[in-house]
This record gives C-alpha cells, structure tokens and sequence, in this order.
C-alpha cells in the first residue's frame, strides 16, 4: 500500500515535526509513504473566501500531484475536508478527479479507521488528555472518537470538555479579518478546560490559535498535534525492538 | 395583492425547485395520551387533577375554590362545575374558570376556543380548565384536523402558566398570563 | 450613493474591550439555550422533522405566489382586512393611516423582528402615538433605550443588575429586587397598558394559507392578551412566512418552539382566524399587511432565496460561536448571527451587508442547528464570493490571494517560501499583516520547536 501523505501549508510552515510525526506513525502501520514535492496548498484560503475558481485550482493541482497514493493522508482535518468534501462540487459531474477525491483522509481517522493503527499499549498510560477536533472534521468528516480511541488504546484517560465541539476561533482569514472576536473564541475554549496533561488536536489551524493564544496568556498548557504524542506512544515500542 | 408584486413573485418562484408538499412527518405513537398528557402539562409548569368521578370533582372543586374570593366563569362551563363563589369581571376576578375544546397529549396543550370569551382565559391570576377524557388527541396535527373544520376568532393552545426569562435568564411565572394553570380531567358532559 | 458597509469588527471590539459582562451574559444565554435545543431535539426524530419542514419551506417559496393569492383570499373570507406593503416605508405609512383614520392613541406591541426591520416604532412615535413593547423583553430594551440583541430573547445581553437599576428608576421597584419582584411591577403596569390600547401590532410566526389563520407563539401571554383587549389587531407579515394548510402547523410550530427554546411548544400559541364577529369579546378588526422589503428580490436569486425559508427561532444565533462573544448590536440590524448575515447583503444589498459574512469561521454549526436545513455556511461562502467579485474585500485580500495562488502553483518556491516564512514569521511578523494581526493576542509556533 502506498499513502500520499500531503503536509498541508499550515503543518509545512509551522509544525514540520508534525509532519515527520505523521510518516513515522503511517510507516509503523506497515505502508509505504511518500510525499511528491508538487504538492502545494489545498485551495481552502481561496475557496472559503470568495475566490472558488482558485480554490478548485489548487484542489485539482493537488489531487493531481497526488494522484499515485493508494491513499492521500493529510495531518489537518480542514484541508482533507476540503479536498474530499468541498471539492467534489466544484469539478464537472465526470471528473476522474472524484475518485481521487475519493481516497483522501484525515490522518488520525486514518489510522484509526481505514489501516486499524493501535499505538502500543500503556504508552500513555496515567495522561490525562483533552482532544480538540476541528470544526470541518467533526461536521463535515466526522472524525469525532477517532483521536480519542487511539489515545485510550493507549491508556490515556480523555477527558470531557464541556465546550469540545465549539470551533477554537481560528477559520483561516477570520483570525485575522476579526482578530478581536477570534481570540475571545479561543479565550472561551481555553477557559472552559478541565485540568489536564495535554491537549491534542488533529488540526493545525486550530493548534496554532488555541497554543498561541495559551503561551500568549502564558497559561502554561501543553498543546500538541495529535500525530506528536501518538508518536511519541509509538516511539515506545521502537525503543523495545 | 398588486399586479407588480404578483407578477414580481411568480416570475422569481417559478426559478426554483420545487420539491412539492412533504409526506406527515413521523411521530411516536403514545398508547396512553391521557396519562402523557398528565405528564406533559406538568414538565410545562402546569398542575394536573384526574378525580375518579363527578362527585370526586365536585369534591375537589369545593375545596379549591376555597382559596379564592372571586371568580370569572367561561359561558361553555356546566353548573355542576361552577364553585360557589362570587363572580367578578376577569380584569379583577382571582381564579378563570373554562371548559378546553381540546387537549393535545403530546406537549401537554389545552386547547381554548375564543367563543367561550378570551378574558377569563388570560386575566386572573388562576385558571382552571376542565378537560373531557373524549376531547383528548395525541399530536397536535390531529388537532388541528379536528378543529379546522369550525374556527373561531382565535384559538388558544395553553401549555402551561405564562412565563419568561427575560430578567438574567431566570424563570418567572405569570409575567402576563396565569402564573398557575390547573387541568382536572373529567367524565363526557351532558350537551348545554 | 455612497453606502458604508455595516461594520460589525470595529462595534465587536469595542464590546468585548468595554462590555465583558454582555459578553457573559449572551455566552450564558446561548449555551443554555443549545443545550435545551439538543434536548429538544432529541425526544423527537429531529432529522426527518428537519428534512419535513425544509422540504415544506421550500415547496413554498417555489409556489409563492399562489399561496400567497390563496391565503390573501382565504384571509378576507375570515374578515381580516389584507394590506400589501412593498417596502419599510410603505408599510408604516399603511399601519399610520390605520391609526389616523381610527383614532389611535395607545398602540401596545408584541415581539416582532420585522418591526424592528421596518423600524416601525420611531415611525409611530413621530406620529404622536403611544407604543408599548409587552414582551418582557423588548419592554426591558424600550425602557433602556437599546435594540433587541436576539431573535427570540431581546435582553439575552441584559444582566440582571442591568434590570433591576432599570425597574428600579422607571417602574419604582425595591434596588435589587427579585426577577419575580420585578415581573410582577411588569405586569401591573402592563396590564393598564393592555386594558387601555386601541390597537396591537404583533408579527407572525406562520399564516396558513388554506384557512387563512394567523399563527403566533410565545411563552408569557402578552400576545393572547393584546390581540383580546385591544379593538384592532394589525399583524406586519413577511411574505414568505406562509403554510399551505393549517394542519402544516401541528409540525412546524414544535419544530420552531424545540429548535428556539427546546420546549414541545411554545407555552401559548394563538391561532386567529378573524375579528370576533359575533363572540363577546376580541377585536372589532384584524388586519394583516404582508411586507416585501426586499424579499422578493431575494426570492429572484434562486443560489440565495433559500434563506427566506427562515422561521426565525434564533437557533443558528445560539450556535454561533461568533455571536456568542457579541450578541447581536455589532450586526447593527434587526437580524443578527449567521441568519443576520446572509440576509443582510440578501435584504440591504451587497455593499451595506457584505461585511457580515466575514463575521463566521465557516465552522457549520448553524447548519447543523437549523431546523429548516437553510445551508447557512453555504451562503455564508456566496456571500463573500459575490463580495469578491464586486471588488468588496478586507484591505489586501484580493491581491494576497492572487500572491498566495501565484506562489502556490510554483512548489519550489512554495516550499522555499514555507521555511522562510516558519523560521522568520517570528521576527517580522509584528510588522506584516497579516501576521501582526495574528500577533493581536496571540503568538507565533516557533518552528524548530520539537513539539
């Protein structure tokens, strides 16, 4: 099995250990991974904010470049949302690029879903872990549980949030276009945490707002993706072998 | 309706899909409407009486009424379910007393025809609403099936006592309409 | 003309900086709120329900027009008289000749959103006639002065304290008084205010075009009461809030009380079928004035009319994470929330409304609160679409985004790009917006960080 695995800008510019993560956890089940350099962004910035005809642009550069993958793999929810869900629309009713469309997946769903990845067991045992999902994830590709089954396959404890499934404030553009109301999204999610170890969430974006936004209030949280702490469970079993 | 606007809202109307009337939507059978009607009403704020029988109501109608000075009384209601108090316009009356046209099981609804006056429906402080075992439905399309037939000036659907939580988002009652509703379910009346 | 586009983030900043506890209190509110929605929605099947009344909705915005003659007929049957208004204008001016040509002193009011769309108020006002708002409240914002802040709940953004000091000035109440204190101070003043109007003006919530019944629903009584003791009723109706038949009503109005309130059904649900006739009491006339203002233009935008399948239960605003922060005043107009923002450019007109499009991450929480399934992300996304086109952009946008394309479609400088901008955004970014936009509260990952 080959899997395209797509870095998305986000986890590219900010967060490539992320992105290094990711590979490490794809290749432990058992696939061969491979990221074609022509992969660029997925056309959400343009797409959500009134420029369609780019946004379809760079989704169909994209699902072109990647076209090889038995399986595209993205480690952000939002973009795998954009290309397998809000793409679609946008091509001709015979495109072949459907089917391409078709293969893409959030990475933790992924994992959990489609090749059945298990982190070894007790590597997280005793952390007490609270899952942010980003919001096209959990709507549009409903990806809620998959985080959490692995982290609990694991032995973590995850913890309720009460205001899990409120979006973090990031929505690309919107956290600059209305900086003001952005970070008082973030302010309402970040306040409403339970004591934990860490939170984690599959999406880039929403790790950028909610962790910079927390080491800008200086609350001292640990915020990770999620592709980082399940490696840092698999490592683990690396280390035993 | 002008023959501009008209004109105007069938030309837009006709751009768009029609996806004709929709088939009833599905609803949960209830096998005892009047134990849910009960039920319902009294979730809604309201308070539910089911007496055994006439005298029963009789009985607990007498001591009720002991509470209040005066009264204001639908024409609809039968001698027989009239307490012995004295009567007052329903802008000053403390308790309304009316006879439900119809009573809705699944949201606890008692439904009040303007024939029998409005007033003493809304006014006083109390009502209390006598309700036929016969006259109850389970859903309220059925209702309206039912009433649409014979429409008064206004029907009104009675849930529970008025309420609002318009001041810091905490409860209160009879903010305009009766802060207390009390339903006592009866045996089929004699025709007036 | 030069029309200013409304500008929601300069009034949303301000709120948050000055207003915390408005902030508190429509949080408290809207949370509160979608939870008693969940539940609401729970105990019935929610979905087939949802695809019931958007498929019902639309059948009648398809079919508008003919259901508007039959309901203008069947209306005039039942002896209520049928106005038609084309604009915010036409349609005070149709309630002030009601009120010239009867003698109207003392009009008393129901909550209404398309009075305030009108601002029918000030028009009666500057008229010299008395209104009153009954709605608990609206009559709390009337006191203050203010707009209502929600569809369904106009003081959701008034703290307690904010009321109390409020009756406590106007109506004489004890200072800290009790809610129940003060709604008992509410309804006797009221009451007078009732027993001593010539005329109610309420809204409506649906009008069954078959029997010609006016549907109303609320929780405290002041509609049931107002359309009883006044001797003229006058409802202001959006043309495209119209039911084939009243039967249509024993689903929508639970469907509209779960998804507002999370309550089976509105406490009181008034259904007029006339004036009273011959019954001994109600009003001597009822009037209907059905009111375009703008709707039929939208109904004319087939990717767009779909938002005039709205029943206004203020779901989508308690979903809204962005209108949690704010309530409604920073939409500065009568509809706020994601509703308010595709209707705004559909109702204003782009250049005025384009702007509250921006206010949404596209997060799909209103989509999946409406109970007549309006795509309101979907809009959300045409909205700034046709902003785009028409040159209606944040400062910058339009040539980022053809910069961003440009670099995109060239991978090696892309990826060149991406590390140059992870490793420095740091450094530079407080002085390049974007980024020193992003910096406004928050900071940027470090990339070499091992996370």
């Amino acid at each position: 099995m080959r899997i395209c695995l797509v870095p998305g800008c986000l986890a590219e510019t900010f967060y490539p250990q992320a992105i290094r993560d990711s590979r490490i956890l794809l290749e432990a089940s058992g696939a061969e991974v491979f990221v074609p350099p022509q992969v660029t962004c997925c056309g959400q910035p343009a797409w959500s904010n009134g420029h369609p005809a780019v946004g379809r642009e760079l989704a169909t550069a994209l699902l072109d470049a990647s076209a090889a993958g038995d399986y595209i793999v993205l480690p952000s929810g939002s973009c795998a949302a954009m290309l397998r869900v809000f793409t679609p629309p946008l091509l001709e009713t015979d495109s072949p690029r459907r089917q391409i469309s078709a293969k893409v997946h959030e990475l933790i769903e992924f994992l959990d879903t489609i090749v059945h990845y298990r982190p070894p067991t007790n590597s997280l045992a005793g952390r007490r872990i609270v899952v942010h999902h980003g919001c096209h994830a959990r709507r549009e590709l409903a990806a809620v549980g998959t985080v959490e089954h692995l982290l609990e396959a694991a032995g973590a404890t995850v913890l309720d949030w009460k205001l899990a499934a409120e979006c973090c404030g990031f929505g690309g553009s919107f956290a600059v276009n209305l900086p003001e109301v952005s970070v008082a999204m973030a302010d309402r999610k970040l306040d409403a945490l339970p004591q934990c170890d860490c939170v984690v969430t599959p999406d880039p974006g929403c790790l950028m707002q909610l962790a910079g936004r927390a080491e800008r209030r200086g609350l001292g949280l640990t915020i990770r993706h999620a592709a980082s702490l399940l490696r840092e469970a698999e490592q683990m079993r690396q280390n035993e072998h | 309706m002008t023959g501009d606007l008209r004109e105007r809202i069938r030309r837009a109307a006709v751009e768009l899909e029609d996806p004709g009337l929709p088939p009833p939507a599905p609803r949960p059978v209830y096998t005892d409407p009047l134990t849910r009607l009960g039920e319902r009403l009294v979730t809604n704020g309201g308070e539910w009486h089911r007496p055994p029988d006439q005298a029963a109501a009789r009985a607990w109608l007498d001591e009720f009424a002991a509470g209040f000075a005066s009264m204001t009384v639908s024409k609809n209601v039968p001698a027989s379910l009239r307490p012995a108090l004295a009567t007052a316009p329903p802008e000053q009356a403390e308790l309304g007393i009316g006879l439900a046209r119809l009573a809705v099981a699944e949201s606890g609804t008692l439904i009040l025809d303007s024939r029998e006056g409005r007033k003493s429906q809304l006014l006083p402080p109390t009502h209390l609403i006598w309700i036929e075992a016969a006259n109850i439905v389970a859903d309220l399309p059925a209702a309206l099936e039912r009433l649409a037939p014979d429409l008064p000036a206004a029907l009104g659907f009675h849930s529970g006592p008025s309420r609002s939580a318009d001041l810091g988002g905490i409860t209160v009652l009879g903010v305009h309409g009766p802060g207390r509703v009390i339903v006592v379910l009866i045996a089929p009346l004699e025709p007036l | 003309m030069n029309i200013e586009p409304i500008d929601y983030r300069t009034a949303a900043a301000r709120l948050l900086a000055e207003r915390p506890d408005i902030r508190e209190a429509i949080t408290r509110a809207t949370l509160a709120k979608e939870d008693r929605r969940r539940e609401g929605y729970a105990d019935i099947d929610s979905e087939a329900w949802r695809d019931w009344a958007s498929r019902l909705r639309r059948h009648v915005l398809a079919n508008l027009d003919y259901y508007l003659e039959q309901a203008g007929r069947a209306l005039e049957a039942n002896g209520i008289r049928v106005h038609w208004a084309e604009d915010a204008q036409a349609t005070c001016a149709t309630v002030l000749s009601l009120c010239h040509e009867r003698g109207v002193r003392r009009v008393v009011k129901g909550k209404s959103m398309l009075s305030e769309e009108i601002e029918l108020n000030p028009a009666l006002e500057a008229a010299g006639i008395e209104v009153t708002e009954t709605d608990l409240g609206e009559y709390l914002i009337q006191l203050a002065g203010e707009r209502p802040s929600h569809i369904i709940g106009p003081a959701y953004h008034k703290p307690l304290s904010e009321s109390q000091a409020l009756f406590a000035e106007r109506l004489g109440t004890p200072a800290g008084a009790e809610p129940s204190a003060l709604a008992a101070a509410a309804r006797k003043h009221l009451r007078q205010r009732f027993l001593a109007a010539d005329m109610m003006i309420t809204g409506a919530n649906a009008i069954a075009a078959d029997t010609g019944t006016i549907a109303l629903v609320e929780n405290e009584g002041n509609i049931r009461i107002g359309t009883t003791t006044a001797r003229i009723h006058v409802a202001c109706v959006g043309i495209e809030k119209l039911v084939p038949r009243l039967t249509d009503l024993g689903t929508l109005l639970p469907l509209l009380s779960r998804a507002a309130t999370g309550q089976r059904l509105g406490n009181y649900v008034s259904l007029i079928s006339g004036p009273r006739g011959a019954e001994p009491e109600g009003p001597d006339e009822v009037h209907v004035i059905f009111v375009d203002n703008g709707r039929s233009r939208l109904l004319a935008d087939p990717p767009a009319a779909s938002t005039l399948a709205c029943i206004r239960c203020g779901a989508c605003l308690n979903a809204c994470p962005v209108f949690r922060q704010t309530g409604g005043h920073p939409y500065q107009w009568a509809y706020s929330g994601p509703i308010g923002a595709v209707l705004a450019p559909g109702l204003l007109g782009l250049e005025r409304g384009w702007t509250l499009a921006q206010a949404s991450t596209l997060c799909g929480a209103c989509d999946a609160a409406c109970p007549v399934r309006i795509p309101l992300s979907g809009l959300l996304r045409l909205w700034r679409e046709r902003a785009a086109q028409a040159g209606l952009e944040a400062p910058g946008e339009a040539p980022a985004i053809r910069a961003y394309a440009r670099l995109a479609r060239r991978p090696h400088r892309f990826h060149m790009a991406t590390r140059l901008l992870g490793r420095f955004a740091p450094w530079f970014g407080p002085l390049v917006p974007p980024l020193s936009r992003w910096l406004r509260g928050r900071t940027l990952p470090l990339r070499n960080r091992n996370r």
